[in-house]
């Protein structure tokens, strides 16, 4: 696909620009517009508006509840409240034509647990379910019983998400979240940002690809896993780097019956229904940073690693074909991958929404808002997103998160 | 430079390929016979005979050559074959059943599906499904070529070339024709069709998807597709879902009906040769992929497009 | 009986090829390879036919690079008994290719020789017909139906306008096409089987056969690039665009 052509900033101020339109630039400038209405001036300059290479667009798409930090349990609640209803949420937007559903798939998770790994999974559990999460801990018995097609014989039992979990599409949030900021007078360009003018502290414009400079009032970072060349653009550093994620997609000579979740092995290895196909992916060997421009795939990550670890979870996956598969990025944080929300503190108006490490898309209600709350209260007002702050990375203080796929 | 033109008919009647694939020919050189090999094939032989730039046409009726089975129609070429420097078939299914087995017969390699005459020599031909074009020059003094003949225009009528009847050669007989049957209208496998048409989440709902999408999908002999969102809003069975989580296609022709073009559906259908997008929204992303876009209301151009066809 | 299938490792039939900057072909570095679809057909075909208790052997061949093992692999995995790789580094043609496999023919002696129709790389669809030529056989192109009685094969053909029933004396040649069946995955425990399964590695020089190409490639090159698109106005103007400008009605 082509990128399509840059155009010109229909003016030379805004108040708020954005880096990035995807998904957690789009939520951003969503919220903004809504609270602000036609009382600020909104730029989000996106460098590919097909959105072919965008995280957005190449993440399997999933939210779960299972995590191990109270911030990001709730961070999804909102996510999944937000995907429930996204449909009249949008309905304002779509004036003569049905808003999208977002085909939300509430399949939940499957995570697999070990023998040694029961007690910490047992207490996951448990404060998931404290902040209103619909896990369930199943020794293997349970497991069998409910999955029948699941190898249990080395689990010591499983966690399930038996409710508001699962997968959506993600180009219907991100479509949804654009149409209705530019519905409510964000303008959107064709453009990429090429460099930025810091003085006494602050961000005072952005320069753009066409040759035009645009002053800001605000710089919002939300280029995805090319967040750091934007930050370095204001000399700032922060440790986020494209990883690369591989997904695959396949046909199985034999159906798995009911309703399965997304099962997380213990490799590591997810996977999922995707209609009668089924979508699979893991960390690949020798994960590291990659170039921003690199979606080479590694097809032997399927045959060498996955297909034996799902084939042990699943004896019933001994016959698959892969159908289909692409590479992805991740917006790495390499401290303690979780996200990065709020002011810079010496360069006061940049603004980080970055390094969420694969869970963006499923963060980015929570983050567009918390971002556009920042920006215009000064401080968080629904959810104290502040473990994320950026002086954890200064400070080499990670902020970390057990549970990560 | 003589060239025989392997004919494709049906006795009673010459097919256009013929006349098209006698064009390639005129482009590699002026004399050019016609063979008409069957049974009772007068008729194809008369019309071959009318065909402008035809020097002669070859008359061979045999029982054996009546539906044009490779190996005695093979060894009737070979028999000609020391008369004639370049020996065109159309690459229609008979054309490409018995065009190879001369060519290993001649010791020759087979030039198929060729596109454009670049010289008598050297040809452009579609390799990798058109996804890619090849210039290949013959070494040898004798060619066998197939044509496209979808990317050559019919030889026009209006000359009256003699038809000389030409004993058959003797039948290997290895072979025997049974029976034929006329295809029934099946709609195409999504994978391999040359047409697709598929709906989108504008089609509302799954009666309106049968109502609107499949009569035109029969009408083009189309396989029938759809988007992601259409098949989990259950206007669709799942097999047919083109796109990231689907099935990946590339047919000559690609109709996408309210389909908004979110880039995983483009992912399984942008390779397509030709593109058509119909969509309400006039900023729908489907529309920079599209070669043809119709802005409006589906439920009122679908009608209308199947009256056209 | 034997069955001899001949099968070829190309661009795995999902991958965009690109054409090479310099014009001399397709990028193939880390590009995905896989056995041609229409061979993975004519595969299936011969252990439905050994499942059905009318082979005893399914012996399957490439003619090619190193690589071909992997394809070969692929197909003793699907549950064919043993593997030939004739290795040539050359681009081989389909007659050159034909001429090794009337080698191998004249070797192993198959009672049904079954190819794919045509490799999705050059599309040449030439291979089979070649081979029956080499043979003096009777050839059943386009295969969308198989029966084996004595020592006859019926053959239904997938012909343009419908179907054709051709009855061949064996030992003959059938050319697999789309419909022909739906070949089976490879399962994981196969395909390691598969790799304690023979595999010979012969030359086209053992078959007395010569590959060197016939014909020249002058140039590769990218198909005439899509234009921008336009909006029409009508339908009207929508069918008569496809029909006189794209030409794909």
């Amino acid at each position: 696909m082509a990128i399509p052509p840059y155009k010109a900033p229909s003016r030379s101020a805004y108040d708020i620009v954005i880096v990035g339109g995807a998904v957690i630039g789009s939520s951003t400038a969503y919220w903004l517009s809504q609270a602000l209405g036609s009382g600020a001036s909104i730029l989000v300059v996106e460098r590919d508006s097909s959105y072919e290479f965008s995280s957005t667009a190449l993440s399997t798409s999933a939210i779960r509840q299972q995590y191990s930090n109270p911030i990001n349990v709730k961070i999804s609640q909102f996510g999944i409240e937000i995907i429930r209803t996204f449909q009249e949420r949008m309905a304002p937007f779509y004036p003569n034509e049905t808003a999208p559903d977002l085909g939300f798939k509430e399949h939940g998770y499957l995570y697999c647990c070990s023998p040694e790994g029961v007690e910490a999974a047992k207490e996951r559990v448990e404060l998931q379910r404290s902040l209103g999460a619909h896990t369930v801990f199943l020794d293997p018995g349970a497991l069998k019983e409910r999955f029948p097609w699941l190898n249990v014989d080395d689990l010591g039992g499983g966690s399930w998400g038996a409710r508001e979990e699962g997968w959506f599409d993600s180009m219907g949030l991100l479509n949804g979240f654009r149409r209705a900021a530019r519905a409510s007078g964000v303008e959107y360009i064709d453009n990429a940002v090429t460099g930025l003018d810091v003085v006494d502290g602050r961000v005072i414009s952005a320069r753009l690809a066409t040759g035009e400079t645009v002053a800001c009032g605000t710089l919002v970072n939300a280029a995805g896993p090319r967040a750091q060349q934007v930050a370095a653009m204001a000399g700032l550093s922060i440790p986020v780097a494209p990883y690369k994620r591989y997904s695959f997609v396949f046909a199985s000579a034999n159906p798995i019956p009911g309703r399965m979740p997304n099962v997380i092995d213990l490799s590591g290895t997810f996977v999922r229904p995707e209609g009668e196909l089924f979508l699979t992916g893991n960390t690949p060997q020798g994960d590291g940073p990659a170039d921003y421009d690199d979606f080479d795939m590694h097809f032997e990550e399927f045959d060498d690693y996955i297909w034996p670890s799902l084939w042990h979870r699943i004896p019933a996956f001994d016959a698959l074909k892969v159908q289909t598969s692409w590479t992805g990025h991740y917006e790495y944080n390499m401290l303690d991958h979780n996200g990065i929300v709020g002011f810079h503190p010496e360069v006061k108006n940049f603004m980080f929404a970055n390094g969420f490490s694969g869970h963006g898309l499923q963060q980015s209600p929570a983050v567009g808002r918390a971002v556009s709350e920042l920006i215009i209260h000064g401080a968080f007002q629904t959810l104290d997103l502040s473990p994320f702050c950026y002086e954890r990375i200064p400070r080499n203080e990670p902020f970390l998160e057990e549970a990560v796929i | 430079m003589t060239i025989l033109v392997i004919a494709e008919h049906d006795n009673a009647t010459l097919s256009d390929h013929t006349a098209k694939a006698l064009s390639a020919a005129l482009q590699i050189g002026s004399d050019v016979d016609v063979l008409v090999a069957g049974k009772g094939a007068k008729g194809a032989a008369d019309a071959a005979a009318k065909l402008k730039g035809v020097r002669k046409v070859l008359l061979a009726e045999a029982d054996e050559l009546a539906e044009r089975l490779a190996e005695p129609t093979a060894a009737l070429v070979i028999s000609l074959a020391g008369f004639y420097d370049t020996i065109v078939a159309p690459a229609t299914s008979s054309g490409k059943n018995v065009a190879p087995r001369v060519a290993a017969l001649l010791d020759v390699a087979q030039i198929s599906e060729i596109i454009e005459v670049v010289s008598p020599d050297t040809f452009k031909r579609p390799i990798y499904a058109g996804n890619a074009i090849q210039t290949v020059q013959a070494t040898e003094a004798k060619k066998v070529i197939t044509v496209r003949t979808a990317s050559f225009a019919a030889a026009s009528q209006g000359d009256s070339a003699a038809v000389e009847p030409i004993a058959a050669a003797a039948d290997p007989g290895v072979s025997a024709f049974v029976e034929n049957q006329v295809s029934k209208n099946d709609r195409p496998e999504l994978t391999s069709a040359k047409i697709i048409i598929s709906g989108g989440r504008a089609l509302g709902s799954s009666e309106k998807f049968q109502e609107v999408i499949l009569p035109v999908a029969d009408k083009l002999g189309a396989a029938v597709g759809a988007s992601r969102a259409a098949v989990d809003a259950g206007y669709a069975p799942n097999d047919w879902q083109v796109g990231q989580t689907g099935k990946v296609v590339a047919p000559d022709l690609y109709i996408a009906v309210g389909v908004s073009g979110a880039i995983q559906h483009l992912a399984g259908m942008k390779e397509s040769k030709i593109i058509v997008a119909i969509n309400k929204d006039e900023e729908a992303p489907i529309f920079q992929v599209a070669d043809y876009g119709l802005v409006g209301d589906l439920f009122v151009i679908l009608p209308e497009l199947l009256k056209t066809l | 009986m034997k069955l001899l299938v001949p099968v070829k490792r190309v661009v795995d039939a999902n991958v965009k090829v690109r054409v090479k900057a310099d014009g001399l072909g397709v990028e193939l570095a880390n590009v995905k390879m896989a056995m041609n679809p229409f061979d993975e057909i004519a595969v299936e075909e011969a252990i439905r036919i050994k499942e059905a208790g009318k082979a005893e052997e399914i012996i399957v061949v490439s003619v090619g690079p190193q690589q071909a093992q992997e394809t070969l692999r692929t197909a003793l995995a699907m549950g064919a008994d043993r593997a030939i790789l004739v290795k040539t580094d050359e681009q081989t043609e389909p007659l050159g290719v034909a001429k090794v496999l009337k080698g191998v023919v004249e070797a192993e002696k198959p009672g049904l020789v079954i190819l794919g129709k045509q490799a999705i790389d050059d599309d040449s669809n030439q291979t089979g017909q070649m081979l029956a030529a080499l043979l003096g056989w009777a050839q059943g192109t386009f295969a969308s139906k198989i029966e084996l009685a004595g020592d006859h094969a019926k053959v239904t053909r997938e012909v343009d306008g419908g179907l054709q029933t051709v009855e061949l004396k064996m030992p003959a040649i059938v050319t697999a096409d789309l419909r022909l069946n739906q070949p089976r995955y490879a399962s994981l425990p196969n395909i390691m089987k598969a790799k304690k399964k023979p595999l010979d590695e012969k030359t086209p020089a053992d078959y007395g056969a010569d590959v060197k190409p016939r014909l020249k490639v002058i140039k590769t090159e990218e198909p005439g690039g899509r234009k921008a698109g336009v909006k029409v106005e009508s339908v009207a103007e929508l069918v008569e665009k496809l029909k006189n400008e794209a030409g794909v009605l």
